[in-house]
């Protein structure tokens, strides 16, 4: 968004602009699921694979460094992970899924840790962040959960964990002059995933604006009000619903379904529970019952 | 007759034999010492000493020059977060021990007490997202039975589309995402060089489904998000999880699934768009299964040690998924009879040998121990028995209780393991693909018109597609090990593909009927137990919960990645990914250690996809 960070197209020697070619995005995944993994590999037309092998118009091609998929375990995985911290895979991007879990003293890396060091201690989501995040042109909160704590930060939950714009602060820049882009829902679209990142590879290029509202959300996704509803049931609940204080939350998915345009919640007689919003568990749960007066 | 005994062809095996249980003349279990002070001690001398000795040969040999240790942190391309700690003699070729933790820490089951019972659903599923709608379903059924809510006919039938959706994505996430990049050109290459050379010049059985014509070719194209094969996967994967889209409104976490019913409306349109999908990933089973069958069958001949990469002994665990709407009454009352009738049916085998096949037995042979984990020990026993008047452990999970660390002390880092240890009878189980195929054969259990069991595993009568009609015969194996589950795998997407043509017939048979309804009201004592049982593509997934005055009060997750990835229980006896690693060679050409990725290690864990 600053207009004083540079571009990261290469400038050749008589004026004119060599697209970025390649760039590195790093995958962690922090304290939930595994979920938002599954609903990125969804995503087709274009999906994963298209980003891989470049396929996209302008778009650099993108190798994938992700737990789930990775080739490398172990110490290798780790060591591939410290490069790209240092510089040596060139351009980065970083994506986490999953909250991130406060680190005290006496619990360090106990509830979630990302390797160990030699001598056995562990190597804590939060070192890792703070290793990847300055080197990164941008960086992105995939699911509730990165992006304000998620299901793990509901009422009940022994753990206290965060989101991604929680630990690196509300005035955090990336390299390439992004604040922390969030991507919210339990989970958010794979589609919606694979679009944004597009729009921030080219927006990182200078050849479109990003347009993030004030939640840092991508606009002309999370501009879709909805409520969160009961899904459709067949015989008449004990009470009605009130209608006239419904709270609003904001997601793509009845606008453009699921995935392909199948599916989507409310859209197919689905519940909504606002998935997008933080604290979604203890706020909408209520409203989502299919009989509230009994059950 | 007595059910204590299961009778088989002419032989009788005590269904218990670790706890305390027999059966009266009416086929209900009780302790068999009513006197005695601690029935539930553990009084196995066989077991112990075996450990004793273990531990005691482990601590000799762990001193001898040559015994290396390695620790895979992380284990990637698994669904659970691991890491994995061994002891390896390599100029003997051999792993001495092994070691599994789960790094990471899964607060869900705890966060669904205190709160209404249908909220239960949405937040269970959470537990892991390739799970997700086994875990909606679970917890669905559990409260079913709490509330002895039966949902309409058509409901059920869509529930299972969803779950035969999820079973097929699963499966080709497990053979080509997780496990089957172990086996492609880049590592073959480098850790089985004198197999690369092999598979240049082997050519392959089924060329004419796959289009390949020698193995290394095949080995080519796994290698992933390069290789047609994984690149076919991706799509396939679409294709499945479009199915579970249009019945539980988003994958992963449904949310169309409720007790007593489902959202959606099951019409023509949702059918037919569902059969269309079902047609393409019928045609793909065939091809998967010769994929995977030339390539195993490619294996074992050039390096006769993969029979034994990855071996155990049979202890196969399944409660079975897919009920039959005509038999499905949701109580704890019934669940053996609806259980009995799933379209993949229930029962449990230790060492080979078939000890039950009813839910009941399931159900109170189940215990969870966490002595090995960061949990601590609970104190009392809130129940004596089940709903049934069957006698039930203090372990089990309507008397577990979940006590995390204290978050004010102080958490011992390393060394213990998020995931509790589940155990049947105390015995360490396998669930999953092979365990369901297996249990289904030899149990002979015939609820899907198109799988037959027959003398040596189950026939799949595939329909025509675009590719011709086509029965897939699964043979049972010797021994379950490594490449079996893998082979498994690979059948299950055609099983669980004819499942849902099964289940399509149905649903248009309830539409011609007119018995269109999609839910029924759920009304939930104030005081109730439950189980849900279910599985999904790695194995099982049980739900138990209590509720009082509306709430729930305890709920208990156990899904596939604590079967398969626990660590040690309260005697000593480690889980059956650990056991094992434990029995397997070491294939891998390595000099020194600091060169040796572990691969075949890798290849063990990935194989039950935990």
């Amino acid at each position: 968004m600053s207009s004083e960070v540079p571009a990261l197209n290469s400038e050749t020697a008589d004026g004119a602009t060599n697209l970025l070619e390649s760039i590195t995005l790093v995958w962690l995944t922090g304290v939930g699921c595994n979920g938002c993994t599954l609903a990125m590999l969804e995503a087709a037309d274009p999906g994963i694979e298209d980003l891989l092998f470049g396929n996209i118009p302008d778009a650099p091609r993108v190798t994938l460094i992700h737990p789930e998929l990775a080739m490398e375990s172990g110490s290798h995985f780790l060591a591939t992970l410290e490069r790209a911290a240092q510089g040596q895979l060139g351009p980065l991007v970083l994506v986490l899924e999953g909250a991130v879990p406060e680190e005290r003293a006496d619990t360090r890396g106990a509830y979630f840790k990302l390797g160990s060091q030699r001598d056995g201690q562990p190597l804590t989501l939060t070192w890792w962040i703070e290793q990847l995040a300055p080197r990164a042109e941008a960086v992105i909160a995939m699911g509730s959960c990165a992006t304000s704590g998620g299901l793990p930060h509901a009422a009940g939950s022994p753990l206290h964990v965060h989101g991604l714009g929680d630990l690196l602060g509300h005035g955090f820049i990336s390299r390439g002059g992004l604040p922390v882009i969030n991507i919210p829902g339990c989970a958010p679209p794979g589609e919606a995933f694979i679009e944004t990142l597009t729009y921030v590879f080219l927006h990182l290029q200078r050849l479109v604006p990003l347009d993030l509202d004030a939640e840092r959300r991508p606009r002309w996704l999370y501009q879709h009000e909805t409520y969160p509803l009961p899904p459709r049931v067949e015989f008449t609940p004990a009470i009605g619903f009130d209608l006239s204080n419904r709270p609003v939350v904001h997601c793509p998915v009845p606008a453009t379904g699921w995935m392909r345009k199948l599916g989507g919640c409310a859209r197919v007689g689905g519940g909504c529970i606002g998935c997008t919003e933080p604290d979604f568990a203890d706020r909408f749960l209520a409203l989502a019952r299919p009989d509230p007066a009994v059950n | 007759m007595a059910a204590q005994w299961h009778f088989d062809e002419g032989q009788s095996t005590l269904v218990f034999q670790a706890l305390p249980f027999e059966f009266d003349s009416f086929g209900r279990a009780r302790l068999r010492d009513e006197e005695a002070e601690q029935p539930y001690r553990f009084i196995d001398e066989r077991r112990r000493d075996r450990v004793a000795q273990r531990a005691r040969a482990l601590d000799e040999s762990l001193t001898r020059p040559g015994v290396e240790h390695l620790r895979i942190d992380p284990l990637n391309r698994t669904s659970a977060r691991l890491a994995l700690d061994l002891a390896l003699d390599l100029a003997q070729a051999r792993v001495l021990n092994a070691r599994l933790e789960a790094v990471e820490y899964s607060p869900f089951e705890l966060m669904v007490d205190n709160r209404r019972a249908s909220d239960a659903v949405a937040i269970s599923s959470r537990t892991r997202g390739a799970v997700s709608g086994a875990h909606a379903i679970a917890s669905t059924l559990a409260l079913e039975m709490a509330g002895g809510i039966i949902p309409p006919p058509l409901a059920i039938i869509t529930r299972n589309l969803g779950a035969c959706g999820e079973v097929i994505a699963d499966s080709v996430r497990h053979l080509f995402f997780y496990a089957g990049p172990d086996y492609a050109e880049p590592v073959i290459r480098q850790a089985n060089p004198a197999l690369w050379q092999r598979a240049e010049s082997t050519r392959a059985a089924n060329t004419s489904m796959h289009g390949y014509v020698t193995i290394a070719e095949l080995m080519r194209s796994l290698t992933p998000l390069a290789g047609d094969l994984t690149l076919e996967a991706l799509q396939i994967n679409r294709l499945a999880s479009e199915i579970s889209t249009l019945v539980y409104g988003k994958s992963p976490h449904p949310s169309t699934i409720f007790p007593g019913g489902n959202g959606v409306e099951g019409n023509r349109e949702l059918f037919t768009l569902i059969l269309g999908r079902i047609n393409t990933l019928l045609d793909y089973a065939k091809l998967v299964v010769a994929v995977w069958d030339d390539l195993i069958d490619f294996l074992y001949e050039a390096e006769p040690q993969f029979q034994r990469l990855g071996q155990l002994p049979a202890n196969l665990i399944s409660v079975g998924l897919w009920d039959d709407p005509e038999f499905y009454t949701s109580t704890y009352a019934t669940c053996n009879e609806w259980g009995a009738r799933r379209l993949s049916g229930p029962g449990v085998i230790v060492n080979g040998e078939k000890r039950t096949s009813r839910l009941t037995d399931l159900n109170i042979g189940f215990e969870e121990f966490v002595e090995h984990t960061r949990f601590s020990k609970w104190e009392r026993q809130r129940f004596s028995s089940d709903p049934l008047d069957n006698p039930i452990s203090p372990y089990h999970p309507w008397n577990k209780e979940t006590i995390p660390p204290a978050s004010s002390g102080s958490v011992a880092p390393g060394g213990a393991t998020w995931l509790t240890s589940p155990r049947w009878d105390r015995e360490s189980m396998e669930c999953g693909a092979l365990a369901r195929l297996w249990i289904n054969a030899v149990f002979q259990h015939q609820n899907c018109e198109f799988v037959a069991p027959v003398r040596h595993g189950l026939e799949l009568n595939l329909p025509k597609g675009n590719q011709p009609a086509k029965r897939l015969t699964w043979y049972k194996p010797e021994r379950p090990n490594a490449l079996e589950r893998l082979r498994a795998t690979a059948y299950q997407i055609g099983y669980a593909g004819m499942v849902a043509y099964a289940s399509l017939l149905s649903a248009f048979e309830c539409l011609r009927r007119g018995e269109t309804k999609m839910s029924n009201r759920f009304i939930l004592p104030d005081r109730s137990l439950g189980v849900g049982f279910w599985e999904n593509g790695s194995g099982l997934v049980t739900h138990h919960l209590i509720v009082r005055n509306h709430t729930i009060t305890n709920y208990q997750i156990n899904g596939p990645a604590e079967w398969l990835a626990s660590s040690l229980d309260a005697t000593g006896w480690p889980g059956p990914i650990e056991q094992a690693l434990v029995n397997s060679p070491l294939l891998e050409g390595a000099a020194a250690i600091d060169d040796y990725r572990g691969i075949d290690l890798q290849r063990v864990v990935r194989s039950f996809a935990p």
